[in-house]
């Protein structure tokens, strides 16, 4: 809450729009009418402002930056809107970018030993897709982003366990005792490819769908090696029962 | 720049050789339209992380929310608080998280352990006493008959945590701050710290 209202308090000072020069706040009054309403036809696009900022528009003011009738004689036009305008057409793009990122479709790094034929132990860069997340369309072989129940990162591990499937709760070595449990309800079975170096279901119990965070789809780095990452368990051909 | 893009757009729809009027209105249209629609990605960001205002339904937490729950339809209209939610849980706070039987639905309990914790559970737990595991909270309804918790499905992760409820809207009468603080530690929980 505390950052919030700083955040707020530092975009709405006052003093904040003090280092901008007095022609931008002269001009505000203009732009804000010519933005509020839209510009007449005969107006060019990238010299609205201009010639609205002049008292009486003239088509001379359309050719010429710095017409006659223009109080600002000999200062470069500023591409840039107010500053309150400027800042908060960049919270617009950022909050938009930013639902692309989560809900869409997202890059990032990945290390760890746990799925080591899969991927590397450093450097790896995983395509995510978020269309995939809550285990939405989600099958056993497919490898997921999710987060890790018992504490604060984000692991990457394949699907092993669809609600209602049967799978052993530990390394099927032989030394586990050969336990089988039944995924709940809304939950799925997560272990990493390489089992003898990950921490994954088999140490922490089947995982609510609501922490899978996609799917991931591709390794994208370097770019000499992009690989899909298919499912390894999909049918090869015959007939489809569904 | 969303002006500047009404206007292109304007521009074009009115090239379409529409008539001076109706060109003239359809331009307005389309420009408050674009402007009012590039507000809906901030907003939506506001509501997934900052704070958004929603109805407890269900007897669960009765009598803290929804204390005419058989009486009326009316819904307690609160707000949940969701900033830095998955951080400084206390016992006894009130949490919206994810259920953990369904990820497109959410559920408002009240934390009853903390990781660490020894807890002794009600009746459809197979259990009498679990300890909380690490990252996991225990969630009760105050309403004990009623409500579907840990109880059922046993403790929860605390990352399925979206927000904290920290006031109540609607009905007047009991508009303010929810004071988690004052309400009873729940019996049977033995405290790891």
């Amino acid at each position: 809450m505390s950052s919030t209202t700083l955040l707020l308090r530092g975009l709405f000072r006052p003093s904040r729009c003090s280092p901008f020069s007095r022609r931008t706040a002269q001009r505000l009054p203009h732009h804000t009418a010519s933005s509020s309403l839209p510009p007449p036809p005969s107006h060019a696009f990238g010299l609205r402002r201009n010639a609205s900022s002049s008292p009486n528009p003239s088509p001379s003011n359309l050719t010429t930056n710095s017409g006659n009738g223009n109080p600002h004689h000999g200062q470069p036009p500023s591409w840039l809107g107010h500053p309150l305008r400027v800042i908060l057409t960049t919270i617009k793009f950022v909050a938009f970018a930013h639902l692309i990122w989560e809900y869409g479709i997202s890059m990032a790094p990945a290390s760890g030993p746990s799925m080591l034929p899969t991927f590397e132990v450093l450097g790896e860069w995983l395509l995510v897709s978020k269309l995939h997340r809550f285990g939405r369309g989600v099958t056993v072989g497919d490898v997921v982003a999710y987060n890790i129940p018992i504490n604060d990162e984000v692991g990457v591990k394949r699907v092993l366990g669809l609600p209602g499937d049967y799978v052993l709760m530990e390394t099927p070595d032989g030394m586990g005792g050969g336990n089988m449990i039944q995924v709940p309800q809304g939950h799925c079975w997560i272990v990493g490819d390489n089992l003898v170096a990950s921490r994954d279901s088999r140490y922490f119990g089947p995982v609510p769908l609501a922490l899978i965070r996609g799917k991931v789809i591709a390794t994208v780095r370097p770019l000499s090696e992009f690989k899909w990452i298919t499912n390894p368990l999909k049918k090869e051909d015959g007939p489809t029962e569904d | 720049m969303a002006a500047r893009w009404a206007s292109m757009w304007s521009s074009a729809a009115r090239g379409r050789g529409l008539g001076p009027g109706r060109g003239n209105f359809l331009r307005q249209v389309s420009h408050y339209l674009i402007q009012y629609a590039t507000w809906i990605p901030p907003l939506i960001c506001f509501n997934l992380y900052v704070a958004e205002v929603t109805f407890i339904r269900g007897p669960s937490m009765y009598p803290f929310f929804n204390p005419h729950y058989n009486e009326s339809l009316r819904q307690d209209l609160c707000l949940v608080w969701k900033l830095y939610a998955q951080e400084d849980l206390r016992r006894g706070m009130i949490v919206v998280f994810r259920k953990p039987s369904d990820p497109t639905k959410t559920s408002v309990k009240r934390i009853v352990g903390l990781p660490g914790d020894v807890v002794r559970t009600r009746p459809p737990y197979p259990y009498e006493h679990v300890t909380v595991p690490e990252g996991h909270v225990w969630v009760e309804g105050d309403h004990a008959d009623r409500s579907l918790d840990s109880n059922a499905y046993g403790p929860i992760s605390a990352r399925l945590i979206t927000g904290k409820v920290t006031h109540v809207l609607a009905p007047w009468g009991r508009a303010g701050r929810v004071k988690w603080w004052e309400h009873p530690l729940r019996e049977g929980v033995f405290r790891s710290m």
